[in-house]
């Protein structure tokens, strides 16, 4: 099996409200999914199963073959599995180095002795941290802001810096929930390079987002959403043919699921 | 940054010189009183400050500092141990009350929090009032002994003032030296992560339930440790001396200090805790005043008098802003 996620069956339902639902699909290593769908279709309650933030109902999530379903996000971080917000969520008050510091968290495994007396193993730790958090930081270009307190960036550093945080962490598999919302053309450009040059170090990635000319030119393959319900697969180039596609997105005279 | 560095190496040194000679500047049996309890609230402080450091304020606290005072009190009158057994069982007792209960109370957050743990402090403290035989009910425990260092035929009475201020001056250098080594480690770090965005923080591999049940174990054996202190001390403790009112001194000291600079909750408990002996001259204004001074300190410095040269730099900051943008 070379699956590196697969998703099984899986409903999620608030109260009444069936947020996913009966929801299968897989992914395979080194590829981009794009996760579209038109407003509340469930797009990021399905990132939010994924990471462990909401456990499903019903059904499963496999990773690497491992049955993660219910775990909790700090365990699937470590596994491997990352994930970025929809709004910028940052640790506001804090620099542009420490935010990027506090991804690589997981990569120093210190115990208690090595906190209460500073040892060379902490140390060591730490230097090797801030090296990891400098190379990503130099990847996406805010090398040159390390300083600024993140809650006076710019909007789309702050996108960027959510990235980075979530690179240092040393994700398999990347999840971004609409990365180029919010962003301006250039922006845009820039972050659609930035995710290529992440796909190429063998990054797997999971991309949600409301742009479809973004999503067209960047994923490999498409899972289309209405409804909590998965109401197409395939290629950008299929996915843009698709009839129940087009209605989803410009209303065809159906108001509810398809049966 | 060299002379903040050799500055504060200088107040530092200056404090310590002037907490070990406290007692021979000033040897009168009230002003050792006061720098005793002084001691068991830096304790108290410090030790909650961790759990603070999450953004939680926890009222359960006294809770565990009574826990530790009753604990230590009957294994040396019940039991028969000696003093040396019982101080550290009176911080480990808390310390396994706070492992049971910890991972279900730090499920909770905000508002949630505070009445949790404020009515679970009052429950643990109920149950000291409701035990008539075995804590003695409201009346509490009295002729408790004083502290004896060493074992059996080998040990010493710390039966003055004096030998007890150098004793449980002790052993809040080696808690602070502990909480501020912690807070400074990635320990911390991690903390304030939790504090600012748990979610992120859990996404980044950051257990933030693992963090914060460890903060509150490690703070509730450090203040059961004080506990035990206070009743070898006071010889009588009684459940009225660990209600909520305690816990919201404790956060006061946190809070007037700065509860995110290494030395603030120090710098609280030093300030407010000789504050009302001070403010005597009008006792009817006391509380009045006191209540003043704190929220003049919140209102002008909000990260509290630890951070005083962030309070300059601020202001400092506000004015070029101030030239640049022409007001």
């Amino acid at each position: 099996m070379n699956k590196l996620l697969e998703v099984s069956d899986i409903s999620k339902r608030f109260g009444g409200v069936t947020a996913i639902r009966n929801l299968t699909f897989s992914l395979e290593k080194g590829e981009i999914l794009g996760i579209i769908g038109p407003n509340g279709s469930g797009k990021t309650t399905l990132i939010n199963l994924i990471s462990g933030i909401y456990e499903p109902n019903q059904g499963r999530v496999f990773y690497k073959g491992q049955n993660i379903t219910g775990l909790k996000p700090n365990r699937l971080v470590r596994l491997g599995l990352a994930r970025t917000f929809q709004a910028t969520v940052l640790y506001s008050e804090a620099t542009v180095l420490e935010n990027a510091l506090r991804g690589t968290h997981l990569i120093m495994e210190s115990g208690l002795f090595d906190f209460l007396f500073h040892t060379k193993n902490a140390r060591q730790g730490e230097k090797q941290a801030i090296e990891k958090a400098m190379e990503y930081l130099t990847f996406v270009g805010l090398d040159k802001v390390l300083d600024q307190q993140v809650k006076n960036l710019p909007y789309g550093y702050q996108k960027f810096l959510g990235v980075v945080v979530a690179l240092a962490t040393g994700p398999d598999l990347l999840m971004l929930d609409e990365p180029a919302a919010g962003l301006n053309m250039e922006e845009a450009l820039e972050i659609k390079k930035a995710i290529e040059k992440i796909n190429d170090r063998g990054i797997t990635l999971i991309l949600v987002d409301h742009n479809m000319r973004f999503m067209m030119s960047l994923c490999h393959r498409m899972v289309v959403l209405n409804y909590g319900e998965k109401i197409a697969e395939g290629d950008p180039q299929t996915i843009k043919k698709d009839e129940r596609v087009i209605k989803a997105y410009l209303g065809g005279g159906h108001n509810g699921p398809h049966h | 940054m060299g002379y903040l560095r050799s500055w504060k190496g200088i107040l530092l040194g200056g404090l310590a010189v002037f907490v070990v000679l406290w007692p021979l500047l000033y040897p009168e049996k009230f002003y050792l009183h006061v720098g005793i309890l002084l001691l068991i609230h830096v304790i108290g402080a410090i030790s909650l400050n961790l759990i603070m450091r999450t953004g939680l304020l926890s009222f359960i606290h006294p809770a565990f500092m009574g826990i530790g005072a009753y604990t230590s009190a009957l294994l040396v009158m019940r039991a028969g141990l000696p003093f040396a057994i019982a101080f550290p069982l009176a911080g480990i007792v808390p310390g396994i009350v706070s492992l049971i209960v910890g991972p279900i109370l730090l499920r909770l957050k905000g508002v949630y929090f505070v009445l949790i743990t404020f009515v679970s402090g009052e429950v643990i403290r109920l149950v000291f009032v409701n035990n008539q035989s075995l804590f003695g009910g409201s009346n509490g425990i009295y002729d408790i002994p004083s502290a004896r260092l060493g074992f059996f035929n080998l040990s010493f009475e710390l039966s003055t003032k004096i030998s007890v201020y150098y004793f449980t001056l002790a052993v809040t250098l080696i808690i602070c030296a502990a909480c501020i080594s912690l807070i400074k480690s990635e320990f911390g770090r991690a903390l304030n992560t939790i504090n600012e965005n748990d979610i992120l923080a859990e996404c980044t591999g950051v257990n933030t339930l693992k963090y914060k049940t460890f903060a509150f174990i490690l703070g509730a054996i450090m203040v059961g440790l004080a506990g035990s202190i206070y009743a070898h001390y006071t010889r009588y403790i009684a459940p009225i001396d660990f209600t909520w009112r305690l816990g919201l001194d404790f956060i006061a000291y946190n809070v007037l200090g700065g509860i995110f600079a290494a030395w603030g909750p120090i710098i609280g408990t030093v300030i407010l805790v000789p504050l009302p002996e001070f403010l005597r001259g009008a006792v009817q204004y006391q509380w009045i005043l006191y209540s003043i001074i704190i929220i003049l300190v919140i209102r002008f410095m909000p990260e509290g008098l630890a951070s005083v040269h962030y309070t300059i730099a601020r202001i400092k900051r506000l004015g070029k802003v101030g030239t640049a943008q022409g007001l």
